[in-house]
């Protein structure tokens, strides 16, 4: 299997220590060469029909900032067309305006017949629909484990091993800084903005925080949950949204008067499709406290199921596209079983 | 009309006795805790009230011979009663009758009779009766530049929602900060009620610039 990785930023760099330090191990056991050919920036790449060593493009990152040469005014989409790859992985920086970069080279592979694995959730938040039947057409699979959850596994368990059930609804916590922040508020008494600069501190939040506390970053990961889990075809902006921005310490002690506690909650079902700030009670499963992320599912025949995990992080969510990259190799595995 | 803390002479007094209303004006009542200002539109409707759910639990005494415990819950089936539990206690027999706690729904108070009736008739003797009616939560938390005004018309806007049981709000009485937090608490009569209460409170703080924060339902 030849990969092409497209963005080497946290998530990219951790893709390529995770291949460094399991590539070896799954090769044996899918009876599959895994091959790095081509690492994108976004101003170098590098490229090797024999395989490039993850250890060495770190160090080079580290060094010069760069994975390779300069692309110098060539385009990825150009340089992508002379690579002999079979699966991409995109993990390049979200936009949730128009998807793009991502957007752009998620569609190049699938119409090429690439298979893709990502962590942006620009394009699935934004394109869902379209990209599954690009998909569909070329017979390229394309999967998300990352972009929602980070390390949590919730798309593939909620699609893959709940199959049989009927998924009534989920309530998920998908944004770490603002259960910090809530947390921080009501533990140490610390006002919104103070909690919000010790988030941003400690590296949790963005430096334009409104990504995470406007409930952005959540809407985008519940539309992603509504089109992949529900059958969806909707986008963010169908996403009824409100953040915890001027959540004040008196509504946190209010709260905790009657033994709740607020907490920023993706809401999704049939008839629901929200992320609002909401009163839960105290030792309920979505009062978790850190910056885990948490989804409550609720099916028909198993009842409530309820998964939790660390929601980002370099490590973290290259876990999440490898259990996607070995997810093919498996499905490969067994065709290649089939048609010998 | 009636006083809001605002038209209130000033300073409040905290009251000594948790819970006691210091100020009872009838519908809606006024209370204030400590800090807290209560406001409760309540209305108790007794178990007459027709069309909505009730939920009654009744201890039974019945003969400690076979065939009686069919006898004492037919009538409850035979009622479009829906029997949500049976407690037995075989071993407290007094007088020859053991003693047998029934939970069960029935849709109006005119059932409920008609089961009362035919326990007498079976001789099955009733010692206590109590019922419930079945009632929807909600619950709500507001945050913003929110006046004792504005909560007045709010109480009233849910009240006129219909269907309504009860509805109290809180909220603290300290000066402090123009911007507000106040939890709404409130029942319904009818399960459909709550989406016009969830419609009614987003339109309104949607108006005006409040955060809305409702509790996880069921
Ligand atoms: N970080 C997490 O914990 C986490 C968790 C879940 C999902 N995600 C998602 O995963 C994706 C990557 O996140 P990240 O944290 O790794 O972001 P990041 O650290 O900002 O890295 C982004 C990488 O993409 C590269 N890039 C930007 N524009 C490009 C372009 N036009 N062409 C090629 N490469 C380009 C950047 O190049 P330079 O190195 O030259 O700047 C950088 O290497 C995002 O979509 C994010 O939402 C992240």
């Amino acid at each position: 299997m030849d990969i092409v990785l497209i963005g080497f930023g946290t998530v990219g760099q951790g893709m390529a220590e995770v291949l460094s330090r399991k590539g070896a191990t799954l090769q044996s056991s899918f009876r599959e060469k895994l091959r790095l050919v081509g690492v994108f920036d976004s101003s170098s790449y590098e490229v090797s029909k024999k395989g490039l060593d993850p250890r060495e493009l770190l160090t080079r990152k580290e060094k010069l900032h760069r994975v390779g040469p300069k692309l110098e005014g060539k385009s990825v989409l150009d340089a992508l067309k002379d690579i002999d790859y079979d699966v991409m992985i995109e993990a390049t920086p979200t936009n949730i305006e128009d998807g793009q970069p991502g957007l752009g080279h998620i569609t190049a592979a699938l119409k090429a017949g690439k298979d893709v694995v990502t962590s942006n959730k620009g394009p699935l938040a934004l394109k869902y629909g379209e990209l599954m039947r690009l998909a569909e057409k070329n017979d390229a699979r394309l999967r998300f484990e990352a972009s929602v959850g980070g390390a949590t596994p919730i798309i593939n368990v909620a699609r893959e091993l709940l199959m049989g059930e009927k998924i009534q609804s989920i309530r998920a916590i998908v944004n770490g800084t603002c259960n910090f922040i809530l947390n921080r508020m009501m533990d140490e008494g610390l006002p919104f903005d103070q909690a919000l600069r010790e988030a941003q501190e400690m590296g949790y939040a963005e430096k334009d925080p409104s990504y995470d506390i406007d409930g952005i970053d959540s809407a985008a990961k519940a539309a992603i949950l509504a089109n992949a889990i529900f059958g969806r075809d909707c986008s963010y902006n169908d996403v009824r949204r409100s953040g915890i921005r001027g959540i004040t310490l008196e509504a946190i002690s209010m709260a905790a008067e009657e033994k709740k506690v607020i907490r920023l909650v993706a809401e999704i079902s049939p008839s629901r499709l929200e992320v609002s700030p909401r009163l839960v009670p105290v030792g309920h499963p979505l009062a978790i406290g850190g910056t885990l992320n948490i989804f409550q599912m609720m099916t028909d025949l198993a009842g409530e199921v309820t998964v939790a995990g660390r929601g980002a992080g370099r490590l973290e969510t290259a876990s999440a596209l490898l259990s996607d990259l070995v997810a093919l190799m498996k499905e490969d595995c067994v065709v290649r079983r089939r048609t010998v | 009309m009636w006083p809001f803390p605002s038209e209130l002479p000033q300073p409040i007094q905290e009251t000594a006795t948790a819970g006691l209303p210091l100020i009872a004006l009838g519908r809606p009542e006024l209370y204030i805790h400590a800090h807290i200002v209560i406001i409760r539109f309540a209305r108790s409707f007794g178990p007459h009230y027709e069309g909505n759910e009730m939920r009654v639990h009744a201890d039974l005494r019945l003969k400690d011979v076979p065939g009686q415990l069919v006898r004492a819950l037919e009538p409850i089936s035979a009622n479009d009663g829906n029997i949500v539990g049976v407690v037995h206690h075989h071993e407290a027999v007094t007088a020859g009758r053991i003693t047998v706690n029934v939970t069960f729904e029935v849709s109006s108070q005119k059932s409920l009779e008609h089961i009362l009736d035919e326990w007498k008739k079976g001789e099955v003797d009733v010692a206590r009766l109590s019922s419930m009616l079945e009632t929807f939560d909600f619950e709500y938390l507001l945050v913003g530049e929110l006046s004792p005004s504005d909560l007045r018309e709010i109480g009233e806007g849910i009240e006129s929602i219909g269907d309504l049981d009860s509805v109290e709000i809180r909220y603290s009485v300290s000066p402090s900060a123009d911007e507000k937090a106040a939890m709404i608490f409130g029942k319904m009569k009818q399960k459909s009620g709550l989406g016009r209460v969830d419609d009614f409170l987003r339109h309104r703080a949607m108006q005006s610039g409040i955060i809305l924060i409702s509790g996880l339902g069921e």
